[in-house]
């Protein structure tokens, strides 16, 4: 603040969007808390203006002093509004990746050293709902839906909480903008094309075929498993169904690949490939991850899932 | 209240409760003097309202509604020839208000309610000024600023919480607004005048005199205990049987009635008085009660009047405007003296219509036939009624004909009206200049307070004659009637007039005396009220800013004063509230802190950096009979400021073993 410049500092941009990106939570106190009236604001210091003509024309004294005194509670109303806003310490954590058309959770905990805040506003952007929150004395967690956004990496946008607590005269805002960004995934094409079997490189290579089984290990037996892996000689020894893995198992091991997707637009396409990870990690499947310029080779698991689709969030043409 | 009427109310969200609550309130006053059927119509639509908050019936259509408004409009039209100005400006008010909670669907409609609810209360003020409506008024403003807070805690709607917290808060508001509200008060710059002029129904029909006496037209005299004016003399008062108020001065008679200017001529300069004084001045201010008139009460007779005053050819004092608030004004009068010896009075002060009084005018010749000195036939005269059979009556007969010569030779039974007039009318036939003067006699001195308190009900009518060498002189006929021909004897209604020297002292009961006190005590209160908050005008702020020594005309100064103490007020504001802030709001804390208050007086301060846990086992060894106490304490606080899981439980016990602690330092 200190360093701030002339300029800067009366920027349009600051009380509405703030100077970009901070680190670190935010601490609301005297200088990033700017305050103006509502509406209603407005309208009551018309209804003021009316109240003191009248006490003048009638020159009544009483008149007077209840203007002076609604007056005086509006300006008392101001520096509440103001107080309720300051001293909070917000920090924000980053939404959880979402696919395209859901609205990505931003999480934001209030930490209030002070008595009860009651009725605090926070929105993304202007028009926006806000959501709402009281936040008393302690730590207060409250989840912010940002707008849903395209597929792609988004710096988290300017936050901004407010009140208008407790006369509904005067707002303070102050402009809480994160550092961070908030990932978004292709949303998924509703039905995708069966992807093409195959394992991965080293198995492309030869043939297909279950001569070349590397045995993996014993796992128990799942529904769908085939017969031919059944490790009968333990179902024998009363141990229960097992099955035998094998590395390099083309049958259950596909290749979730752009060129292999019909023609189509590169946003249908990652749709798509959205798809087919969805799909080949519901059933289980390993899956790889071939994009033009870009391969991720065959895997499993939240890990693996979670890396295909920031893929595919983050590609890029060229 | 029966069970289905409480679940039914109980259905009304809480906030609305509270605003209904408010406008009832806000409206109650103003219904008695609205016509009948608006009177009915706001209450109304107030439980229309209320029924459809509980669920039960359904808000008009707009269309509907619009219909209604304009049917009240058009009889507010009807009623008062004018919608705009006092009286019909709040009626269209609180009828707008009261239609608009009917279309209230939206946060914003809301705040209009609430605005207009705002500006009636001060609206109100032109019509009421007392100290208990005030009251009244400011408890409205706190219902409707608590509505208005709990609208603001919930901006959504739906979740209504307990009203608890919006009252309290709504005190706070108003009591921390309080010294700025002051600040402004007094200082913030208070025009001379009206903007566009008095509206004339500003002025309504009050209690008072009238420019009109007529005699045996009013059967009875008002009983009126409101107050007139109060006065505060500078010195000991005089006593209450020397203290004439001078009000109107009627001069022409029309056989009936007297009359006074109803615009008084402001007929003479302060250097044509021909006043010689007898006695000493006296000083004295007048706090008048708004009477919608524009003459003024002075003591008999007036040296020097108020600078924005007139005064006539009749000694009549008038403001320039009709008073229609609450005046102060200062005057010096000289109770001794001697008034126009110079010139005898033109013939208007003879005027008695031919074939008025036949009988009256035969006794005048008589009394002048005995009598050729001026004095001498006023003494007659005053003899004439001492010793025939005339009464005093609050309640005399009606006088259709004649009311002169059937008041001196039928009915005998009159009013100060009845003698003063009869009087004159007798005085005038004798060939002696008289004119009647009305006004208050005497007044009651709170003894709580050196003031004197003059009521409608010490309104009195007296006569001035001019008696060559002597001037005017007043006579008060009424006075001459002994006290046991006073009629109704009742305390209340017996004259408290120039008779007061002659009343009979009954000694007052307990009750009699304690209500006495309460109602002086209640004086009291309504002057102090007068004087600091009503009274408070251009003149008393000019008055106040010369006492602080600021030039009241340099407006830079004035501004200066005003800005510099309006930013001191809020300055003192921001203090405060950091200042409570500070006093934490865990109650564990607060709890604590009491805890080592006591132990500081037994030298057990925690040292710095010192942990709770610490402190206490060292307070243990220390206080060995209650060791155990301690520790308990130290866990259960350590357990609610730092345990996930502390519940209010303990707490309780907390501030239980806390209060019940006895420090004891012997095991």
């Amino acid at each position: 603040m200190a360093g701030m410049r002339l300029r800067q500092r009366f920027a349009l941009r600051r009380f509405l969007r703030g100077l970009g990106p901070v680190a670190g939570p935010h601490l609301t106190r005297a200088g990033n808390v700017y305050i103006l009236p509502t509406r209603q604001g407005l309208g009551f210091l018309l209804v003021l203006a009316l109240m003191l003509t009248g006490a003048i024309n009638y020159v009544n004294s009483l008149a007077f002093a209840f203007t002076f005194l609604l007056g005086s509670v509006g300006i008392t109303g101001i520096v509440h509004t103001w107080r309720n806003l300051l001293g909070l310490r917000i920090h924000v954590h980053p939404p959880e990746p979402v696919f395209a058309g859901t609205a990505p959770r931003l999480a934001l905990v209030f930490d209030n050293p002070d008595g009860p805040r009651a009725a605090l506003e926070i929105t993304a952007r202007r028009r926006d709902t806000p959501r709402r929150l009281e936040a008393g004395q302690g730590q207060t967690v409250a989840h912010l839906d940002l707008p849903p956004a395209p597929r792609g990496r988004h710096p988290l946008p300017a936050l901004q909480v407010s009140t208008r607590f407790p006369l509904g005269l005067f707002r303070a805002w102050t402009i809480v903008h994160p550092e961070g960004d908030c990932l978004i995934w292709p949303k998924p094409a509703e039905s995708a094309p069966a992807p093409r079997a195959g394992g991965d490189a080293h198995t492309l290579a030869g043939e297909a075929g279950q001569g070349r089984d590397d045995f993996a290990g014993l796992r128990d037996y799942r529904r769908g498993d085939s017969l031919h892996h059944v490790h009968w000689k333990a179902a024998a020894r009363q141990q229960g169904l097992l099955v035998k893995e094998f590395q390099g198992e083309t049958s259950e091991s596909v290749i979730l690949d752009w060129d292999g997707l019909p023609p189509a637009d590169a946003e249908t396409r990652l749709s798509l490939l959205c798809r087919q990870i969805l799909d080949a990690e519901a059933a289980g499947q390993r899956y790889a991850l071939h994009l033009p310029g870009h391969a991720i080779p065959s895997g499993r698991g939240a890990d693996h899932r979670r890396r295909c689709l920031d893929a595919l969030a983050l590609w890029e043409a060229g | 209240m029966n069970a289905r009427l409480a679940r039914w109310l109980a259905r009304v969200p809480p906030a609305h409760r509270l605003l209904l609550i408010g406008l009832a309130m806000l409206a109650l006053p103003h219904l008695l003097r609205l016509p009948a059927w608006l009177a009915l119509a706001i209450p109304a639509l107030l439980l229309w309202r209320l029924a459809h908050d509980a669920g039960r019936v359904r808000l008009p259509s707009r269309f509907v509604l619009l219909g209604l408004v304009a049917a009240a409009v058009a009889g507010l039209f009807v009623h008062y020839r004018t919608l705009i100005g006092r009286d019909a400006g709040s009626a269209l008010l609180l009828f707008l208000i009261a239609a608009k909670l009917l279309e209230m669907h939206r946060r914003r409609d809301v705040y209009v309610v609430l605005f207009l609810a705002d500006f009636l209360i001060v609206v109100g003020f032109l019509f009421e000024q007392s100290l208990p409506y005030t009251l009244w008024m400011g408890a409205t403003l706190l219902i409707l600023l608590a509505a208005q807070i709990h609208f603001a805690r919930h901006p959504a709607g739906g979740d209504d919480g307990p009203l608890g917290p919006d009252l309290r808060l709504a005190t706070r508001l108003l009591l921390q607004s309080l010294p700025l509200a002051v600040v402004l008060f007094l200082f913030f710059p208070r025009p001379g005048g009206p903007l566009w002029g008095m509206p004339e129904d500003a002025l309504g029909a009050r209690t008072g005199l009238s420019a009109t006496l007529s005699p045996g037209r009013i059967s009875h005299l008002s009983d009126d205990d409101a107050v007139a004016f109060r006065v505060r003399f500078r010195g000991p008062p005089p006593p209450p049987g020397r203290l004439y108020w001078r009000g109107l001065v009627h001069v022409h008679f029309d056989g009936r009635s007297w009359y006074a200017p109803h615009h008084p001529v402001p007929a003479l300069q302060p250097a044509e008085l021909d006043l010689q004084e007898l006695s000493d001045p006296v000083h004295y201010t007048v706090t008048l009660e708004p009477h919608d008139r524009r003459w003024l009460f002075v003591l008999d007779a007036p040296l020097s009047v108020p600078l924005d005053t007139v005064i006539t050819v009749d000694r009549q004092v008038a403001s320039p405007r009709p008073v229609s608030e609450l005046k102060r004004y200062s005057a010096i009068s000289v109770l001794r003296y001697r008034l126009d010896t110079r010139h005898r009075p033109g013939p208007v002060y003879l005027a008695v219509p031919d074939g008025a009084a036949p009988r009256t005018r035969a006794l005048a010749s008589r009394l002048r036939a005995a009598q050729a000195d001026d004095r001498a036939l006023v003494n007659a005269a005053l003899d004439y009624l001492r010793s025939e059979p005339f009464f005093y009556s609050r309640q005399p007969p009606l006088l259709p004909d004649d009311p002169i010569d059937g008041f001196l030779f039928d009915s005998r039974i009159g009013f100060c009206e009845h003698y003063a007039s009869a009087f004159a009318v007798l005085l005038r036939l004798a060939g002696i200049p008289a004119r009647v003067v009305s006004g208050y006699q005497g007044g009651e001195p709170n003894p709580l307070d050196d003031y004197l308190i003059v009521r409608q009900s010490d309104a009195h009518a007296w006569v001035e004659a001019w008696l060559a060498g002597e001037g005017w002189v007043r006579i008060d006929p009424t006075a001459a009637i002994p006290a046991e021909r006073i009629l109704e004897t009742p305390e209340r209604l017996r004259p408290r007039r120039a008779e007061a020297g002659d009343r009979v002292q009954t000694a007052p009961g307990w009750l009699q005396r304690g209500l006495r006190r309460i109602g002086f005590v209640w004086d009291m209160l309504d002057e102090r009220w007068n004087q600091w908050i009503l009274g408070f005008d251009r003149h008393r702020q000019i008055d106040l800013l010369q006492r602080l020594g600021i030039d009241p005309f340099d407006w830079r100064a004035t501004a200066g004063l005003l800005g510099a103490l309006a930013v001191l007020a809020l300055a003192g504001l921001l203090l405060y509230l950091r200042w409570r802030d500070r006093e934490t709001h865990d109650p564990a804390i607060r709890i604590w802190r009491r805890l080592c208050r006591r132990l500081a007086r037994h030298g057990l301060v925690p040292a710095p950096g010192e942990t709770p846990r610490a402190f206490g086992r060292r307070c243990a060894r220390k206080m060995q009979g209650s060791a155990r106490d301690l520790e308990r304490i130290v866990a259960l606080y350590l357990r609610l400021r730092y345990a996930p899981d502390a519940s209010g439980r303990d707490l309780e016990e907390m501030q239980r073993r806390v209060r019940g602690l006895k420090l004891d330092e012997k095991a």
